[in-house]
């Protein structure tokens, strides 16, 4: 294939590159179930079918165009991927959903990005059809599937495609009501890439991979793009099979010698809590894993240093520990590393932390290190009420500046301007992504304490109280308005999810309480797939608010403590 | 047959793993209650089915308690499987 000379490499040409170099190298492994149940991808094979979809694309004239890509975990969603960076389509991974109130997430987004196509499989497209044929709502949207069935003969040169160019989108944050949609330009990837090469000491041929789902950044940029960027092997499993034994995670990264893998804090936590000791793991070698990223979740210094413990046996080493921090709205990779650092924490005198200052002492908080910065982006410590910069022993909202930092929401120009063109006071001349997290920069090292943001993080997944809320609101015995509150608190150090519910006057006369937590929990369930540790119904009026009707989810938590006595 | 005692068992084992999770469980006014009616999330939905692999030491989906989605529907499908099997076997 004649590939464009672009002053810039993009991410295709690199892997055009390995394609020819090295053609017969595995490319991806994907595990669906046992070892014998492998699927294997040379870097030929992948050249192949990924030339054949981008001429589809081509021919069908989506260049420039959004398209939405709906695959369960396996190869053709790769293969899809990549088809659309070759052909220059903006990709938009979205997740199978699994029945109707789920769908009308994805409804939204395709809404906000203004989509009309969508690259499935003929298996998945069935199951999305009767989930939109399940919205009562919905006068029905006229979609373009595109399956594995269409192909073409034809043969046009690859476009020129310019680093500025939107690569993809990628939706995980934004309320469901009001989805934001990042845009990640092929510029963006390929700085990423090399803020991830060179943060984790990753070399060429990487073995990386695990059980992230592929429609999220840290699944799509850290497990799958960065070891084909690096002419490795993106090895996988589907995140299901992890969930429901965790063993197989560790068994895929001895099977394979995988390099490095990543999950948020729970995924550790799960192995931790759900492989019993009785179970037999003398066939698992882990020595292989020198880079055991936990992101995209606040790290947990306790969950690390029993998931150490217990994984000893398996040749397990704690240096490969490697908190890190990263988001969407960067591509994904912040800070991190350097690689066989292991678990590092800073001890910070409560009362001074309390006002925004840091100072180490022998006992107080404990906050885990988030790694060097990477020296790709410029960072700033920032109080996020009177824009100063701050000075370097205080705490305040992280902002960065560098060329992974993605352009912006599609279609809001405005929070694009209020949170990637922020400007210190007074002005650096740099334009700066704010990232509503809190933090402080101690020796070039990133340390994440809180959030600005009222952003749930379960399970690596973002969720908006207020779209909790909102569904139990709907809910036909509820007080309505905003009779609900959702928050978290704090049992036995773990963080909990709790809310607290107003139900209308009659309804709780006649009706059976636990009747009605149980009409809540499915709601909820189905909506966001949480559940609630702790439901409270009471009666309207109670949910303490500010004289605004904003709910105060502080006096909430008070409410929950006062009652549970 | 051993198949009944297997049931019993199994069902033991759902319902101790429900309660767990789930307050005011109990086995005998819930066995027809959807799983995330009870409060069950997702994560603890895909547990049951390893449960069950555990318990039967066969491979079953991990969506399992989505499909069925509480223990008499998930029970009687589990029944229809095994049955199905052991007729491959002796086959």
């Amino acid at each position: 294939m004649d590939i464009s000379i672009n002053h810039y490499p993009l991410f295709m040409d690199t892997v055009y590159g390995h394609m020819q170099s090295q053609p017969m190298h595995t490319a991806c492994v994907f595990q669906s179930r046992g070892i014998e149940t492998a699927v294997h991808l040379s870097y030929q094979a992948l050249n192949v079918k990924v030339s054949e979809r981008t001429q589809l694309l081509l021919t069908l004239g989506y260049q420039g165009k959004s398209v939405a890509l709906i695959y369960p975990s396996g190869l053709d969603f790769i293969v899809n991927f990549l088809a659309c960076l070759s052909a220059g389509v903006i990709a938009v991974p979205l997740n199978v959903t699994r029945n109707a109130q789920q769908f009308e997430r994805t409804i939204n987004i395709f809404e906000d990005a203004k989509i009309q196509t969508i690259l499935t499989t003929k298996d998945t497209q069935k199951n999305l059809i009767q989930q939109l044929s399940d919205i009562p709502t919905l006068s029905q949207p006229s979609f373009v599937w595109i399956d594995e069935l269409q192909t073409t003969l034809s043969t046009s040169a690859l476009p020129k495609i310019q680093p500025d160019h939107i690569a993809f989108i990628q939706y995980t944050s934004g309320s469901t009501s009001s989805p934001k949609g990042v845009m990640v330009s092929h510029e963006n990837i390929v700085d990423n890439m090399k803020a991830i090469q060179n943060g984790c000491g990753h070399k060429q041929g990487l073995i990386a991979g695990g059980w992230l789902p592929q429609f999220h950044d840290m699944g799509l940029i850290g497990h799958m793009l960065h070891p084909i960027y690096m002419g490795g092997t993106y090895v996988f499993m589907p995140p299901m099979n992890f969930i429901q034994r965790p063993r197989r995670w560790l068994e895929l990264i001895s099977h394979y010698k995988i390099f490095c893998s990543a999950s948020p804090n729970f995924g550790y936590e799960h192995c931790v809590k759900l492989i019993s000791d009785k179970e037999d793991l003398s066939h698992i070698d882990l020595s292989c894993w020198k880079v055991a990223l936990n992101g995209s979740e606040p790290v947990n210094a306790d969950t690390m240093a029993d998931f150490s413990k217990k994984f000893a046996q398996c040749g397990f080493n704690p240096q490969s520990f490697f908190p890190s921090y990263g988001m969407a709205e960067a591509t994904l990779f912040i800070s991190g590393g350097p690689k066989s650092s292991g678990v590092d924490v800073i001890t910070l005198d409560k009362k001074l932390f309390a006002q925004g200052k840091i100072k180490q002492s022998k006992i107080g908080l404990e906050i885990v290190n988030c790694g060097a910065i990477s020296p790709r982006f410029q960072i700033k410590i920032v109080d996020p009420v009177s824009l100063h910069e701050c000075s370097c022993d205080q705490t305040g909202e992280i902002w960065i500046s560098g060329k992974s930092v993605a352009q912006g929401y599609i279609n809001n120009p405005e929070k694009t301007a209020s949170d990637f063109n922020a400007r210190i006071i007074p002005s650096d001349d740099y334009r700066y992504l704010r990232t509503g997290d809190m933090g402080f920069i101690h020796q070039g090292m990133l340390f994440v304490t809180g959030r600005i943001k009222e952003l749930l993080i379960i399970r690596g997944r973002n969720h908006y109280p207020y779209d909790i809320e909102r569904t139990c609101n709907n809910y036909e015995h509820s007080a309505g308005g905003s009779g609900a509150a959702v928050f978290t608190f704090e049992h036995n150090q773990q963080t909990k999810l709790a809310a607290i519910v107003e139900i209308k006057k009659v309804s709780l006369r006649d009706l059976e309480k636990n009747q009605l937590k149980s009409d809540i929990h499915e709601l909820v369930s189905k909506h966001h797939e949480i559940t609630f540790d702790k439901l409270m119904l009471v009666r309207p009026g109670v949910i303490p608010k500010t004289t605004s009707g904003k709910i105060k989810r502080s006096a909430c938590n008070a409410l929950l403590y006062d009652i549970k006595k | 047959m051993t198949s009944e005692f297997n049931k019993k068992t199994l069902i033991t084992k759902i319902a101790d793993y429900i309660s767990s999770k789930a307050e005011n469980f109990s086995k005998e006014n819930h066995s027809d209650t959807s799983f995330s009616r009870l409060g069950l999330d997702s994560a603890d939905h895909v547990q049951l089915s390893a449960i069950v692999e555990e318990h039967l030491k066969i491979e079953v989906e991990p969506t399992l308690a989505f499909d069925y989605p509480t223990i008499n529907s998930m029970i009687s499908f589990l029944e229809k499987k095994l049955l199905c099997e052991i007729d491959h076997e002796q086959s």
